[in-house]
């Protein structure tokens, strides 16, 4: 209960501050970004014997800022509507633990990409799609570990499963950002 | 990968006849009290609500039932560990490994309120088109920016799958097997590029193509948004089981 509330307030406040970015000019650019995250969920890469499947958060903080609560917030209701993962009461939550880590990356490596050389867009590409995911895992083990002392050692599993995750997720983030600086640097912009 | 939006669209049970809003607020609190409660009994009572509800919605059986096992699987995950990683009097033992009662317990009150609160919105999503829902929102006074853009990223999501499958079948057709290297993650980042830009780029001419159609930034709706009196039922019985699930957990 605590950890909906906590979740709830700040999704809000996230999105209360995403929103305020969204015009008519770049609506096409966010959703099309928000609907990215939604099928992100749904393609699967090979890791060894197993497969982890996308989630690209850390590319959508790069490319929208603060507008990645909105977007994450949208995607997380329809996943929740159309193939039951989450919930409607987790969104709060489920929405603060992918979007904040979005916004992080957004604001310590947005200005290396942009500026950059290709060096600096790969190494900055990377890092930024790994710490989202890292920040990630850690906000929903603790989320998990402070709903119920029961849920502790779940919680370190799925930390731990987040691993070849974010290896995964820096790599592709990094090749993608630099793809887009290239082939379509207004999708960067703005 | 299929998106589709409803289960059965069409159909004549009462549930299809409710007011998008209503169902809305009744979906919300049922769930909200539903993850709150901490009594067994209550979920019981809510799991049993839901079933009396899925049989009044006349949704198709099999593919209700085919959610349900996505759905589950994450749940199945849960009772590997809950049972043996909560201390109690014991159950049974695989081993050295003592499963609990408590565990057992906590792991099947996770099972039917998930379940419960999952198939609600199976009916609540089977009943309801994603159109008439972004009406009800708007209605229901959430941000319009927010609202058209739960309303973009679904039309564009369908697009996204489509044009994903697209790229991966080319990828197919040239003999791309994924693996653990460098290459497949390059190939797979450049397809999610790819991606975006196309996708971008064809939001941006749907976009064009609804201006050009006259749209002025809103959703204009043919279907009056009068409460009739079952809503208002539908509205008074909901909140009268709600209030019995909370005695439950109270007393």
């Amino acid at each position: 209960m605590p950890v909906l509330v906590t979740g709830f307030v700040c999704a809000a406040a996230g999105v209360a501050i995403g929103v305020k970015k969204i015009n008519a000019d770049n609506m096409p650019k966010i959703a099309v970004l928000s609907a990215a995250f939604f099928v992100a969920s749904l393609i699967h890469v090979p890791v060894g014997l197993a497969s982890v499947h996308l989630v690209l958060n850390g590319l959508i903080g790069i490319l929208l800022g603060w507008a990645a609560f909105p977007a994450i917030m949208v995607s997380l209701a329809l996943q929740a509507m159309l193939f039951q993962f989450g919930g409607i009461t987790t969104l709060g939550v489920n929405t603060f633990n992918m979007a904040f880590p979005a916004v992080v990356s957004f604001f310590l490596f947005r200005n290396m990409i942009m500026t950059g050389n290709k060096i600096k867009t790969i190494i900055a590409g990377c890092m930024g799609g790994i710490l989202a995911i890292a920040l990630s895992a850690v906000l929903v083990a603790l989320s998990l570990a402070y709903t119920d002392r029961a849920f502790f050692t779940p919680a370190m599993v799925i930390l731990a499963a987040h691993i070849p995750v974010m290896v995964v997720e820096g790599i592709i983030t990094s090749f993608c950002v630099v793809f887009l600086k290239t082939v379509k640097p207004e999708l960067m912009e703005g | 990968m299929n998106l589709n939006d409803t289960i059965s669209e069409s159909g004549s049970s009462i549930l299809y006849r409710l007011d998008p809003r209503v169902k809305l607020i009744c979906v919300a609190a049922f769930s909200i009290v539903v993850a709150l409660s901490h009594q067994m009994s209550a979920l019981i009572f809510a799991v049993f609500l839901t079933s009396v509800v899925v049989i009044l919605s006349g949704v198709p059986a099999g593919k209700l039932l085919h959610r349900m096992i996505v759905a589950n699987v994450f749940i199945a995950v849960l009772w590997l560990f809950l049972p043996f990683t909560m201390t109690g009097s014991p159950l049974f033992s695989v081993g050295p490994i003592e499963a609990s009662k408590e565990g057992a317990r906590y792991a099947a009150m996770l099972t039917l309120r998930s379940n419960a609160i999952i198939l609600v919105m199976i009916v609540l999503m089977a009943t309801t088109s994603v159109t008439s829902i972004v009406h009800a929102l708007t209605r229901l006074r959430i941000p319009d920016s927010v609202v058209y853009l739960f309303f973009f990223t679904y039309r564009y999501a369908h697009e996204i799958v489509r044009e994903y499958t697209r790229i991966h079948n080319a990828m197919k057709i040239r003999c791309f097997t994924p693996g653990t290297n460098i290459h497949t993650y390059k190939s797979y980042a450049y397809l999610v590029g790819m991606l975006l830009v196309n996708s971008y780029e064809r939001g941006l001419r749907i976009r064009a193509a609804m201006i050009c159609r006259g749209f002025t930034g809103k959703f204009p709706s043919f279907d009056s948004p009068r409460i009739r009196h079952y809503d208002i039922v539908a509205m008074v019985v909901t909140a009268l089981t709600l209030a019995g699930m909370v005695m439950f957990n109270v007393g």
